[in-house]
């Protein structure tokens, strides 16, 4: 099974873009 | 299970990817990691909810159910528990049920003129068309020619389609043979109408279209606005001899309580004879400079991906039956498929006929992610219109100039990040 401890790198604003 | 729409992309770059939706050019940006952890869970079969609890960190079990929130916005992923919504149905079919017309326009893309050309269908075989694009419902059905209304059964064949049809049934014309006695029976049969003007008044019309057009398409309007009929549209080509007109021209349409389209001059048909003319060689505008004066969230913004629907989601029938992926592909080298071979437009039907032409295969060779840029990572901002690809595709020089002149700033522009904000410490 998956087990995924702690992502490091994120992008911290999720925008939407190209509307 | 995790799954993405049949239109979706993705595109790596460094620590970056991008996924994005070519149906309605959205797009969303995340970490490598972030895409790597999500695509292991795609290729596990995982559900949205079993994928959230592989995560140990509540942070992140928060960050990707705002990631699949956002991939639902944009139509990536499907409703919670919907299966994908992969939909084909077509959204716009155009029919040019004749190649003939009364102007004879110089910058037109098709080629149509009077004396000439050919109606190319008899009414019944018309009927019978018809009948194949009210079976799949497209949201839109456009007649167009030529110039439609020079049919003689014009009429019978849009009360044919008016009987049929209830999604938006659209005329294209040049507006020239509407008149007191039969504009009461044309606003009744159809839900909007796009008129041909390019231009301001008489001598900025007639350049384009001939004498006496302005005056007509003007009193065309009227006729219909006297009807109760107000969707009516009036449309501008830009060309290097009117180009200065198009903020008179939106001032025009708002007098007449119209609306005004404005579209890029296409040199195909006559256009490709006349495009020294109508728009003879300029300096390409300095991309940067153009763009410079946004900031970045408003240029990411306004950056869609390309969502050209040609022969996806939009095709055009002509007069003699051949279908072509839109009004502005229509050399033989595009043709899909001919519609008197189906039984029926549907797409999976369309699209195994299209399989013994070579129109899909040339079709798909123009799109960004296929063509020569398929390597570059901003090849699906850059085209807007497969048309300009096809325009461009064999002239190595005019390709070459147009790349260099964009895409360090489309770099610049689509994997940028914002400036962290600061943070305050008090």
């Amino acid at each position: 099974m998956l087990k995924i401890v702690k992502i490091t790198d994120k992008i911290e604003k999720l925008d939407v873009k190209g509307q | 299970m995790i799954s993405f729409h049949k239109e979706s992309r993705t595109i790596e770059h460094g620590n970056r990817v991008i996924i994005g939706n070519l149906k309605n050019g959205q797009w969303i940006k995340l970490s490598k990691e972030c895409y790597q952890a999500l695509k292991q869970g795609m290729d596990l079969g995982l559900t949205e909810e079993q994928f959230i609890n592989c995560l140990e960190d509540p942070d992140d079990q928060n960050y990707f159910k705002q990631l699949f929130e956002k991939l639902r916005y944009i139509d990536i992923l499907a409703p919670q528990g919907k299966p994908p919504q992969n939909n084909s149905r077509w959204k716009h079919i155009y029919f040019a049920i004749t190649n003939r017309c009364n102007l004879s326009c110089i910058h037109c893309c098709y080629n149509a003129k009077s004396g000439a050309g050919a109606d190319g269908m008899t009414t019944d075989e018309l009927f019978s068309v018809i009948d194949k694009i009210v079976q799949c419902s497209p949201e839109i059905v456009t007649i167009s020619g030529g110039e439609p209304m020079l049919r003689k059964d014009f009429f019978e064949i849009l009360a044919y389609t008016r009987q049929r049809y209830e999604g938006k049934l659209t005329l294209s014309t040049n507006g020239t043979l509407i008149h007191s006695r039969n504009v009461r029976i044309l606003a009744r049969l159809i839900d909007s109408i796009d008129i041909s003007l390019d231009g301001v008044d008489e001598a900025s019309c007639a350049y384009i279209r001939g004498p006496g057009v302005f005056d007509k398409v003007t009193e065309s309007v009227r006729l219909l606005q006297k009807e109760g009929f107000y969707k009516i549209s009036l449309s501008m080509v830009s060309v290097d001899q009117n180009k200065h007109l198009e903020e008179q021209f939106h001032l025009l349409n708002k007098e007449l309580g119209t609306r005004a389209i404005v579209r890029h001059f296409s040199p195909i048909g006559r256009g490709y004879i006349q495009k020294d003319h109508l728009s003879p060689f300029h300096e390409i505008q300095d991309f940067e400079t153009a763009t410079g004066r946004f900031d970045l969230e408003f240029l990411q913004s306004a950056a869609s991906m390309c969502t050209c629907g040609a022969g996806k989601k939009e095709i055009l029938i002509d007069y003699d039956g051949s279908i072509y992926p839109c009004g502005l592909l229509i050399q033989d080298r595009y043709k899909l498929c001919s519609v008197h071979e189906l039984e029926t437009l549907r797409h999976e039907v369309f699209e195994r006929s299209c399989a013994s032409y070579s129109g899909t295969k040339h079709l798909d060779e123009l799109w960004p992610d296929h063509s020569k840029c398929k390597d570059c990572k901003v090849n699906l901002f850059c085209w807007s219109c497969l048309q300009h690809m096809d325009m461009l595709k064999d002239d190595e020089e005019a390709f070459n100039r147009r790349c260099k002149s964009r895409k360090k700033q489309l770099y610049s522009i689509i994997w940028s990040e914002p400036e962290p904000v600061p943070q305050i410490i008090r």
